[in-house]
């Protein structure tokens, strides 16, 4: 059964890929015996591409994707351009100048809950006078949908940076693509005491641990540029509101986004340790890729 | 308040989980009735009620008066939205001067917090030692903890879960400014275990609300308090909302770091409205009364006291057979302390 066989290889390696897309060690699908090579690791990057008018690209084969590492060309052992499940944190900033949006937060918010994939999960985290890391990571809609309804407070300053250590503390042990999309309208400007992630923090954890960030800025301050640069870096995207109305379609973009993203995977056999420049091109004239731009080489942690 | 009580007896389907009784049903309910000013009644009888269920008659079957003391489980939000609208250290300050106080000695207490961790104490208890330190772990709190989220309502489920072996008289009595997050159960959710528990649940609050500059000439009203009152109009729970109000005024859109536009606030009342609930929680009466097997979980329940002039206060609803929730993140009951 060459075919049947065929698809279930390919369907195992992107099992492995998929459950140890944090820095686990693969084993590649054809080596399922337990013997011990050197280690190797298959690193997983998930591409955005769009058009020149920022259309999503959706219909690209492996074969329309080069990869290099360090400037060297790699091959790329695993593709899918299938939706792959996202585990997302949901940031919403609840600072007082919210107060007059906050409607809009939660009924675009909503929106983004509403198209979930079935095997997508989501955590809301608040941040104002508190941050509000919710217990439950859940794909439940309902459950997210009350707590849109019921927990949204608006007061305080904003501690940005403190919420996204918190939110990816809180994502720990979670294994796939692992998302941060932090809705803010102005700049970090506060450190709340017993949350100590700074800018700094923020921008090693989310490159070693792998999250992808997103950042939509309402009207107002705008966003800040270092989380922008963070979300380039990242394979994430960055989304300046110029009117509040447009909170719901910008959240409508990021979900189809995280939908369409490809999967690319290449593997390594040299964990030295060292951050790696990955880049991504796609060769069909007219189309840009976006994804990580670096990858940590190291051993399992 | 009709659509909540449709909209209760719908959310057993989904939400929650129910076990229909197969038999008729003994219930028991506990009502508090209070005259004119405030002050609980004693003495009444049996003669002196009659229930209504589902808009129909029923007939009460006992009824056990007299003061008895009542085990109450205090949970304070020690978060930082309480603190920013009540004071830093004032929540302290008033709870180690009820305790002083020592009117609290008539009843049996579990002294509990919440803001990033739910706590209660070991076991309901009058003793004045085992009080004072459950007090002092309630309220210690490390940065982190008062800086994380306020878990209102999963903290009314750890109360009813802690009140569920105890016997007589029971109640909760909630103390925040009803800036609920970070909860596993929702409101809906917990509302249910308190009606399906029978356990009313007092609130001590502010009723004063958050205003937001939207523009030069609009304000935005953000009142907290009004899903408090409901849960305490629903489970027959006392609403308080006394605590000094003023604290109000968040800081407008512009000026520096959101910071609250208020002063500390005296909590000196605290103590006292505590202490009224629980006197009404200690005189309440045990009502009892039959259903017949009954074909579905939500039954309307009115209870009416002959003499005029008084206040009568129950849950609203009676949910037969047991509710569970899923989310709830509590163990199974613990074991009865009490004969």
């Amino acid at each position: 059964m060459p075919s049947g066989s065929a698809v279930l290889k390919g369907t195992l390696a992107l099992a492995v890929l998929v459950a140890a897309a944090r820095s686990t060690p693969v084993v590649p699908a054809a080596q399922q015996q337990p013997t011990f090579r050197s280690a190797q690791r298959v690193v997983a990057v998930y591409a955005t591409v769009v058009d020149r008018g920022g259309r999503l690209a959706a219909d690209l084969t492996q074969a329309d994707f080069r990869v290099s590492d360090d400037g060297r060309p790699v091959d790329i052992t695993v593709f899918s351009n299938e939706p792959q499940p996202a585990t997302v944190a949901i940031l919403l900033d609840m600072s007082t100048s919210i107060a007059p949006k906050v409607m809009q937060v939660r009924e675009s918010t909503a929106r983004f809950v509403d198209a979930l994939g079935p095997d997508d999960r989501v955590r809301i985290v608040t941040f104002g006078d508190e941050i509000a890391v919710s217990p439950l990571l859940t794909g439940d809609k309902e459950a997210l949908v009350r707590i849109l309804h019921e927990e949204l407070w608006p007061g305080g300053a904003t501690p940005l940076w403190n919420a996204m250590g918190a939110a990816m503390t809180s994502l720990a042990g979670e294994p796939g693509r692992r998302v941060l999309l932090t809705l803010t309208d102005g700049n970090d400007s506060a450190s709340l005491s017993g949350w100590p992630a700074t800018l700094g923090d923020v921008e090693r954890q989310a490159t070693s641990d792998e999250f992808m960030v997103y950042a939509i800025g309402m009207e107002g301050a705008g966003l800040d540029q270092r989380i922008a640069r963070l979300a380039d870096a990242t394979g994430g995207g960055h989304f300046q509101v110029k009117r509040d109305a447009d909170l719901a379609a910008t959240f409508s973009r990021v979900a189809d986004e995280l939908r369409q993203q490809y999967l690319l995977g290449f593997a390594i056999g040299n964990l030295d340790g060292r951050l790696h420049r990955v880049d991504v091109r796609v060769v069909r004239p007219g189309l840009t890729a976006r994804a990580r731009k670096t990858y940590l080489a190291a051993p399992v942690r | 308040m009709m659509p909540v009580r449709v909209l209760l007896a719908a959310a057993l389907a989904g939400l929650m989980s129910w076990s229909p009784p197969l038999h008729r049903l003994r219930v028991s309910v506990q009502v508090v009735v209070l005259d004119p000013s405030g002050v609980p009644v004693a003495g009444l009888g049996q003669d002196d009620f009659h229930v209504v269920i589902d808009g129909q008659p029923g007939v009460v079957d006992s009824v056990s008066a007299g003061a008895s003391p009542a085990n109450v489980a205090v949970l304070f939000d020690v978060s930082s939205s309480f603190e920013l609208t009540f004071g830093r250290g004032n929540l302290v300050k008033a709870v180690d001067a009820w305790l002083a106080r020592g009117r609290w000695s008539t009843n049996r207490w579990n002294l509990g917090s919440f803001a990033r961790r739910v706590m209660l104490g070991p076991r309901f208890t009058a003793d004045p030692t085992e009080l004072a330190q459950a007090a002092h772990a309630a309220l210690a709190l490390e940065d982190a903890d008062r800086f994380g989220p306020s878990p209102a309502w999963d903290a009314v489920d750890a109360g009813i879960h802690a009140l569920e072996p105890e016997r007589g008289r029971r109640g909760i009595i909630l103390v925040t400014d009803g800036r609920s997050t970070g909860n596993r159960l929702g409101l809906r959710a917990v509302l249910l275990r308190a009606l399906a528990a029978g356990v009313p649940v007092s609130v001590v609050t502010s009723r004063a609300p958050q205003m937001f500059a939207l523009g030069e000439r609009m304000m935005l009203l953000v009142q907290p308090e009004l899903a408090l009152q409901l849960l305490a109009d629903e489970t027959g729970g006392a609403f308080a909302p006394d605590l000094p109000a003023g604290a109000v005024a968040r800081a407008l859109p512009g000026s520096e770091a959101g910071r609250l536009v208020a002063q500390a606030l005296d909590l000196d009342k605290l103590g006292s409205l505590v202490d009224r609930i629980a006197e009404e929680l200690r005189h309440s009466y045990l009502l009892a009364f039959t259903l017949d097997p009954p074909s579905r979980s939500a039954h309307l329940l009115q209870v009416v006291v002959r003499q005029p002039g008084l206040t009568v206060r129950t849950q609203k609803t009676y949910l037969a057979g047991t509710v569970t929730s899923a989310a709830s993140p509590w163990p199974a009951p613990a074991r009865p302390r009490r004969p």
